[in-house]
């Protein structure tokens, strides 16, 4: 029985046909796009070696790159730790104990359930930059002004540093990841839990062992995500005017009046840096990969 | 009323992230008498005045013009009603009656606002953006409508320091100010980029003053004027007015606009108007008038 196939299809598969089934495959496994993101860094490279211009431009943001890559780093490693706790919270819905051990021990898997998923719905709720807005000028200065007062202690925190937006940024992703988290916990099998428990593990070790080390493989391309979508979140202190590569360009084109030149560095410093990032993701997914 | 205005001034931070940049030198010029707090007509706009005024026909057509609403007293939101109030209002409403054009008021980022002005994305800019060769090559300045001075504003007892001087000597404080501003490159000029803190907009950086992050804010005097009135006593000027320049409305280069609102403004100047405008927004605005909770205070001030 003949398969009816169309005629374009057909003149395709016989000019397939016809290069070496190799260059073929050669042809469709090269990632183009990451050789053409290439060539555009290599060119921007070779204008700032070759223009003054550029190379001015460069030398006020590179400034910038190791504040955004700490406040990034920081903020994304508490998110984590808050990320982790969040979501085993909300992965263990409370149930209804026996004995008055039992009921003491559900009352505080109720109030820690809930306080949890009340910090994800307000965190998820509110724009990242009203919360650092609030964080740097409405908590952190009633933080200095409690402490001041009531325990004579002058901590005198600064509300628009960089402190206040790691802890908005952490808390904010803290929110997002949790989730991420708890998806990934409660897709590993009931079986494989009941199984566990049923050969005496307790729930610490079963966590431990059996649930987390599958649950974090499954879940590494959204984390991996979001430390990269966090690189460029971090850009939001250029609003408490802190110098990140996002201000120094603000302040660099608005005197310059350069902005071609200066928002296309910005660019690709960001670009080099997430792109970079991704590929780290890649590599962790490679390294940790799920058992099927 | 604290927590109140703190809140106001959140809100426009978050709503409103560019401000206008002003910096305006030189040492206000005892041209007439009223009090002005500062703020005087340029030299050649009073000449412009003085001369024969010929006041085009726009024939009511719409004239696009970028504010920033984040800028007291030039433009910013009236707290209770959400509109655009602030001199650049009343000055160009006056300036559309003059000429029969229709002002429509279009809110931008300060950020964006002279570049996109450039382009042609407005028909003109109102900020208080101070005149200066860089700005002048890429947008076309109207003639100068007000000299203003650049001060320190800092907060109410303040005893480090008593003059810019003294602060530039002492190393360990920080000028807040806004990006992009002619009051920025004057801080940088003072204490050097490392201690100068560029904050989105001047409603933030004061709060950031107020907050004890920053220990000055370098601004115009006009708005420095405006947020002392906001700030019921929190804050205060030191030192010397500074350097200051000429603030004009912006405009496409080669745009027709800019001869008729120079007229526009010389007829202004010629019969008073403009300086009925600086004595209400410069000398006599209270902010916390504008809301009812800081009336009440300043009625009950008043009959105590």
């Amino acid at each position: 029985m003949k398969l009816d196939i169309p005629a374009d299809v057909r003149q395709t598969q016989q000019v397939a046909l016809r290069l070496r089934p190799g260059l073929l495959r050669l042809i469709f496994r090269i990632p183009w796009w990451f050789v053409v993101l290439s060539l555009v860094g290599i060119s921007v490279i070779g204008l700032v070696r070759g223009s003054p211009i550029y190379q001015n431009i460069f030398g006020q943001l590179q400034a910038g790159v190791v504040l955004t890559l700490s406040v990034s780093f920081a903020a994304y490693v508490s998110a984590l730790l808050i990320g982790l706790i969040v979501g085993l919270i909300r992965a263990n819905p409370p149930e209804i104990g026996y004995g008055p051990v039992g009921i003491a021990v559900s009352v505080i898997r109720l109030i820690l359930y809930n306080v949890a998923t009340l910090y994800v719905q307000v965190l998820r709720g509110l724009p990242i930059l009203v919360t650092l807005l609030i964080v740097a000028f409405v908590i952190v200065p009633e933080v200095n002004r409690v402490m001041r007062d009531t325990f004579d202690i002058n901590l005198g925190l600064r509300g628009s540093s960089p402190t206040s937006a790691v802890i908005a940024l952490s808390f904010t992703y803290g929110a997002f990841l949790s989730e991420t988290i708890r998806a990934g916990i409660q897709s590993v099998g009931r079986g494989q839990v009941e199984a566990a428990r049923s050969l005496g593990m307790n729930y610490v070790q079963v966590t431990r062992y059996i649930v987390l080390p599958q649950a974090v493989r499954r879940v590494l391309p959204p984390l991996g995500n979001d430390m990269i979508a966090m690189i460029k979140d971090s850009s939001l202190v250029a609003i408490l005017g802190i110098q990140d590569i996002t201000q120094l360009a603000k302040l660099s084109s608005s005197s310059s009046f350069r902005y071609l030149e200066t928002y296309l560095l910005a660019a690709m410093i960001y670009l080099t840096m997430t792109v970079l990032g991704s590929a780290i993701v890649r590599l962790m997914e490679r390294l940790f990969p799920v058992d099927r | 009323m604290r927590s109140r205005s703190i809140l106001v001034l959140i809100l426009v931070a978050a709503l409103v992230l560019p401000t206008a940049l002003f910096a305006q030198e030189a040492t206000p010029e005892a041209t007439d008498e009223s009090a002005t707090a500062g703020a005087s007509i340029p030299p050649a706009l009073a000449e412009l005045a003085a001369g024969e005024i010929e006041l085009p026909d726009l024939e009511g057509r719409d004239v696009t013009i970028a504010v920033e609403n984040a800028y007291l007293p030039f433009n910013f939101i009236h707290p209770e009603t959400n509109e655009g109030i602030g001199w650049d209002y009343d000055a160009l409403n006056e300036l559309g009656a003059r000429l029969n054009f229709t002002p429509v008021y279009v809110t931008t980022s300060w950020d964006s606002m002279i570049v996109a002005t450039s382009q042609g994305e407005f028909d003109m800019a109102a900020d208080g953006i101070t005149i200066t060769e860089e700005r002048d090559e890429v947008v076309d300045f109207s003639v100068g409508y007000i000299r203003l001075a650049q001060v320190l504003l800092t907060r109410s007892g303040e005893d480090r320091f008593a003059s810019t001087d003294d602060f530039a000597a002492d190393e360990s404080l920080i000028l807040g100010t806004q990006p992009g501003t002619t009051n920025y490159d004057l801080s940088v000029e003072l204490v050097g980029a490392d201690r100068v803190q560029a904050y989105e907009t001047f409603p933030v950086a004061v709060q950031a003053l107020l907050i004890g992050d920053v220990d000055a804010v370098l601004m115009d005097n006009v708005a420095s004027q405006g947020y002392i009135g906001a700030e019921a006593g929190a804050l205060q000027i030191v030192g010397e007015p500074l350097t200051s320049e000429e603030l004009g409305f912006i405009f496409p280069e080669g745009s027709e606009l800019t001869e008729s609102i120079n007229a526009g403004l010389a007829s202004m100047a010629a019969d008073g108007t403009l300086d009925l405008l600086f004595e209400k927004w410069f000398v006599e605005f209270d902010p916390s008038t504008l809301t009812n909770a800081g009336e009440a205070e300043a009625t009950a001030e008043a009959d105590a």
